[in-house]
């Protein structure tokens, strides 16, 4: 026996642990698993759904709209918007990726789909963040208007501490995220190069 | 695929799946055991757009593949994904171990793309059937094969001289 069907037959003969009885649960894991992911889906679009909503019903209820009130709102929800249409791209990109495609396909469609996601994590994230704090601000000349000093305050002061924290949470998550999605791309070109090679 | 015909493969390909997975996991059995659920979870998830073009086992080998590829992003801390060797319990002879053990530690000096390779190669899997689960042409198969199996080899040969 050559030392290659001998490791063939040593590979076949390792022991391996029982598969044990455990159809039931990986069916039901399947089933919860497709659950909860139309769930968080649903959500996602749901949440941002309604701050669009809100923000078509303010848009409307507001009398004698200036040029400036109508580019403030305008932007904020065109940056919902763009976010909705993201969340949507997304998912129909996540949709295209089968695994059970030959590996070597399954790989490009793999490094395809998490470039896209460093473009939402990268440019989407600060083109949609820019337009929502731009239509915010633009909106303020609005606010001091209509609005008593105390609640005017109340609202520059909330807004810039969301603002600042959304700022540091997600520009921390999405470093981190970008740093993580170039590792990956990276990995799996090389892996896929060494497939076509 | 009903649930009995789905226990059937499920029992049918678990050692299969399992050793892809053990041996892509350099060893590590813990995380081969999490790779073996997933990988029939999506087979599970997948069985009504099987219409089989191809053979179920190139089916799953193929699910399987790129179940382990996918995990390069599950695991974030990817450098650290690969632990050590786990010797397998009860093995029933010393003699079994020792080669195992040559194996692993041959399959641990591969790079990701030959030991997915190596390990449809160490299932005796054809040319043509490794072709289909990777996309290759069988030309590029054969040379492949050919050029890890003169490598794998060597190093058996080498692990197995020096101990």
């Amino acid at each position: 026996m050559n030392e290659f069907k001998k490791m063939i037959s040593g590979w076949k003969n390792q022991s391996i642990p029982s598969a044990g009885n455990n159809v039931k649960v990986i069916v039901e894991l399947a089933k919860k698993r497709v659950t909860d992911s139309r769930k968080k889906h649903a959500a996602t679009i749901a949440v941002l759904g309604i701050t669009l909503f809100i923000l078509i019903l303010f848009a409307l209820s507001v009398d004698g709209k200036s040029s400036l009130f109508l580019t403030g709102i305008s932007l904020m929800i065109a940056a919902i918007g763009i976010r909705i249409g993201v969340e949507w791209w997304s998912s129909v990109e996540l949709k295209k990726l089968n695994i059970e495609y030959e590996s070597g396909f399954y790989l490009k469609q793999l490094v395809r789909f998490y470039q896209i996601r460093k473009r939402i994590h990268g440019t989407f994230t600060v083109v949609v963040f820019g337009l929502y704090v731009l239509g915010f601000a633009l909106l303020l000349p609005l606010f001091k208007e209509s609005l008593s000093n105390g609640f005017f305050i109340y609202i520059i002061v909330s807004g810039l501490v969301i603002f600042a924290a959304l700022i540091y949470f997600i520009g921390k998550k999405v470093k981190e995220e970008l740093g993580n999605l170039s590792l990956t791309i990276e990995e799996l070109s090389t892996i896929s190069r060494s497939f076509d090679a | 695929m009903e649930q009995d015909i789905f226990q059937s493969v499920y029992h049918q390909f678990y050692p299969v799946v399992y050793r892809l997975c053990l041996g892509y996991f350099k060893g590590d059995a813990g995380l081969a055991t999490d790779m073996v659920q997933e990988v029939f979870i999506r087979v599970w998830e997948k069985h009504d757009s099987f219409k089989g073009e191809c053979k179920v086992n190139t089916w799953i080998f193929r699910i399987a593949v790129n179940c382990c590829l996918t995990e390069i992003r599950r695991r974030k801390n990817y450098e650290n994904r690969i632990l050590h060797y786990r010797q397998p319990e009860n093995d029933p002879a010393e003699k079994q171990h020792n080669d195992q053990e040559i194996l692993y530690r041959c399959i641990k000096q591969l790079d990701e793309p030959n030991r997915v390779l190596a390990m449809l190669i160490l299932e005796d899997l054809s040319n043509k059937d490794i072709a289909l689960i990777l996309g290759l042409t069988e030309v590029n198969t054969r040379v492949k094969v050919h050029r890890l199996k003169e490598k794998l080899h060597q190093v058996y040969k080498t692990i197995e001289a020096n101990g």
